[in-house]
């Protein structure tokens, strides 16, 4: 019988076995065959660092990112500069895994689909949770914000640097 | 929160994120942090610290009356299990007293292992006469993973 191959992944097959269970799902081979261990490793990541409003609320990653971003780094204490630091590496994280990889996005791209975004229409009347969530991620703020991550990834390299921690990289920084 | 206690906490995290990243090993504070987050989305879940199984298999003795006065209102308790630098995990359904393993090498668990997560269970539930069902819950996606997967 097969083992698995590299043994330094069963913690993250033990974890997501465990939120599988207790999701009441029945465990198959096929939970595991679509997820990379890198993707699961870098959810788990975002999982421990983010607070729970933005675990609920994907959208809220970036806004969250930005949020940080406004925070005067200077003259964060240590210790809070390594929460921020770690949240905002989640929160950049986890835009990538929303489908928004600020690092390859040029300033002209930016400022392209900010042109298209200002004409973007407001969110309808009667539109439900969902709808609604769908339309502010692709509403003009978010674009805004998807800036400030390419900005908070640039600050956060750079507090990784002051803080000695750049070897704690993810690897979405380099893609 | 204090600043200490939030700048211990922080570091915990780092401490986690630096096992998470591809090629490491997950340590505790990874396992810790991960399921403590499944515990506040699901209050019928109770996990248990992987340093009190550690506890039970190197026979410390452990208390367990912080740990007891949590499961009360609990249907199930998950407790990872690290063993000779390999993770796995028991789950234990309270009202079915059904006990399952989850382990990705596709073992059964080695005999110390299941010797100390009965004792702890027993000890946890104040109960000997409980009939424990066990059954083995096999993980494997080496012949399902994507060929270039990393």
């Amino acid at each position: 019988m097969p083992k698995q191959p590299n043994v330094y992944d069963c913690g993250v097959f033990m974890i997501r076995a465990a939120f599988l269970l207790a999701a009441d799902t029945p465990l198959g081979p096929h939970h595991f065959s679509e997820i990379l261990i890198r993707h699961a490793r870098r959810c788990i990541a975002a999982d421990i660092l983010l607070p729970p409003p933005c675990r609920l609320q994907p959208w809220m990653y970036t806004i969250e990112a930005a949020n940080l971003l406004l925070l005067p780094l200077p003259e964060v204490p240590q210790g809070n500069a390594v929460a921020l630091a770690t949240r905002s590496l989640a929160a950049a994280v986890k835009a990538f895994d929303n489908g928004i990889d600020a690092t390859k996005l040029s300033f002209e791209e930016l400022s392209a689909t900010w042109d298209a975004a200002e004409r973007y229409p407001p969110v309808p009347q009667g539109a439900s949770v969902a709808d609604t969530e769908v339309h502010l991620w692709r509403a003009p703020k978010v674009y805004e914000v998807v800036w400030r991550v390419h900005e908070a990834q640039r600050q956060l390299r750079r507090l990784l640097g002051l803080l000695d921690y750049e070897n704690m990289k993810i690897d979405t920084m380099d893609r | 929160m204090d600043d200490e206690a939030e700048a211990i906490f922080a570091l915990r995290q780092l401490n986690a994120i630096r096992s998470l990243e591809p090629g490491e090993c997950l340590n505790d504070d990874a396992v810790e942090l991960a399921l403590c987050r499944l515990a506040e989305q699901n209050q019928n879940i109770c996990v248990v610290d992987s340093l009190v199984m550690k506890g039970f298999l190197e026979r410390r003795p452990t208390n367990l009356n912080r740990l007891r006065a949590r499961i009360a209102d609990k249907t199930t308790l998950l407790l990872p299990v690290c063993h000779e630098e390999h993770w796995s995990l028991y789950a234990y359904e309270i009202e079915w007293k059904m006990l399952q393993y989850y382990d990705s090498s596709r073992r059964s668990a080695p005999a110390a292992v299941e010797d100390a997560a009965f004792r702890l269970l027993a000890a946890l539930l104040k109960s000997n006469t409980f009939t424990l069902r066990r059954e083995i819950a096999i993980i494997n996606i080496s012949e399902v993973r994507p060929p270039n997967a990393p």
